[in-house]
């Protein structure tokens, strides 16, 4: 609904609002272990990660904003606008991939490992995961800021140029259960890595989104 | 059940809009007729930048280069909506709908070279089923040492268990410990390894492992990791549509 303020038009809405985000990551990784080897005897053979992530996730909820126009002139306005919302959210993970291991020479001098290596150069392997699927939920706040520009064009047709700055707080991202301690500055601490039924595969992060666009509006 | 829920009430939702803005800012000059209602249709196009959550791992080793990769791309949409005439006292209401569909894309290639020391953590898929690594690192003027134990049930059966020590102690002098191992029941392996060195400089510790099986895999880096170089291509895609 609107109304008038001087020459300012204020309007104000409030409704439901659905958003779906679909993700794809496809990650080709090339893990290079470029340590010069300190004793010059063993050598770490090459580890390459590839794997695809996809993410879907559905947005329901409610959004209510405020927005200003002031005319510019008889046929021209400028608008400034901000928006707030809030979300349920729920997002699956599916995921498939590939680890291979291949190269190097373990003969590893005086090093302490149970069961020992054999020595010499690894024979390739490699490992398949496929149709890996999670779920995960959480609630989700979404804010926008808009700025408008807004000539007439006919009697009853204009046209916009607007920009746009959006926020969403809860992204579906990949995350790992691992409790690190130390390495705060020098390379004492330690690292413990669990997998299993509270891994949980699923975390948020933030979103940002810049915008420009144009639009033709008419009455009828 | 819960999802079933929310998918039938996706229509109730978008059904009982009421009192949404008209659906652009151009509407506010358009001289209303309070007497009457209109229709006010809106085509809209334009580009977009986003900056969405990296995902695919953890990096916590100082000099990490994980920047923020921007992805680009193009937004469309349609608005529609019907001026009610005059409520709550005067005011102008509308019943809006909008719709609109985006799409971004970024293709990146990058070298992530670690310096210092650090953690880097990357998971595929679930994880490795049921396994547990620990890994601890430590150096000082005179010693370092590097410790992995890594413990796997793959799940078709079998596994594997890893203990691996790297040390240098008294120094000078430096130790490399690479290992890798296959179950000998079901598809996996574990890779990995330690490396000390104690030098007219200090101690350095560093410790890598890696497991993976059909239901995933892990790497693990942790330590001094000058030197370690990952590199990535990676090419995301996003989709978003909305409706309010």
């Amino acid at each position: 609904m609107s109304g008038q303020n001087g020459t300012t038009t204020l309007q104000g809405y409030v409704g439901p609002s659905y958003r779906y985000l679909a993700q794809r990551n496809t990650t080709t990784s090339n893990l290079v272990v470029d340590v010069p080897e300190y004793a010059g005897v063993a050598e770490f053979p090459l580890l390459t990660i590839s794997g695809t992530d996809t993410f879907s996730s559905h947005y329901m909820g409610g959004i209510a904003g405020l927005m200003a126009t002031i005319p510019t002139s008889a046929t021209t306005a400028l608008t400034i606008g901000v928006e707030g919302g809030a979300y349920y959210t729920m997002a699956s993970l599916s995921s498939d991939g590939v680890y291979t291991v291949s190269g190097g020479d373990l003969d590893v001098g005086g090093g302490v490992i149970n069961p020992p290596p054999a020595p010499g150069a690894v024979a390739p392997i490699s490992i398949e995961y496929d149709g890996v699927q999670y779920e995960a939920e959480t609630i989700a706040f979404a804010a926008r800021g808009t700025a408008a520009y807004t000539m007439a064009i006919a009697q009853h047709a204009q046209l916009t140029f607007s920009g746009s700055v959006d926020y969403l707080s809860a992204v579906a991202q990949t995350g790992v259960n691992a409790s690190i301690v130390g390495y705060d500055g020098d390379d004492d601490g330690s690292v413990t890595y669990q997998s299993g039924g509270d891994n949980e595969r699923i975390s948020w992060g933030h979103m940002v989104n810049l915008s420009g666009s144009v639009s033709l509006t008419g009455q009828f | 059940m819960k999802s079933n829920r929310f998918l039938m009430a996706v229509p109730f939702l978008l059904g009982t809009t009421a009192l949404v803005y008209g659906a652009d800012p151009a509407q506010t000059i358009y001289p209303v007729d309070d007497a009457h209602g209109f229709f006010s249709l809106s085509g809209t196009v334009g580009g977009v930048v986003m900056d969405l959550p990296d995902g695919g791992g953890l990096f916590l080793g100082e000099g990490a280069n994980d920047a923020n990769d921007l992805l680009f791309g193009g937004t469309a949409g349609v608005s529609a909506a019907i001026g009610t005439g005059p409520v709550l006292g005067g005011l102008q209401g509308f019943i809006g709908l909008n719709l609109f569909g985006t799409y971004a894309y970024a293709d990146v290639n990058k070298t992530s070279a670690f310096t210092g020391p650090g953690v880097v953590v990357m998971q595929g898929g679930t994880g490795p089923f049921s396994s547990l690594i620990t890994i601890a690192t430590s150096s000082g003027a005179t010693s370092a040492f590097a410790d992995i134990t890594s413990t796997h049930t793959n799940p078709d059966g079998g596994g594997e268990a890893v203990v691996v020590e790297a040390v240098t102690n008294p120094g000078p002098g430096a130790e490399d410990a690479p290992y890798t191992s296959n179950a000998v029941v079901g598809n996996s392996f574990q890779w990995g390894g330690g490396q000390t060195r104690v030098d007219g400089a200090g101690g350095s510790a560093t410790a890598y492992a890696a497991l993976a099986d059909e239901n995933g895999g892990v790497f693990i880096a942790a330590g001094n990791l000058d030197g370690l170089n990952l590199t990535q291509s990676t090419a995301p895609k996003r989709f978003t549509s909305a409706a309010t």
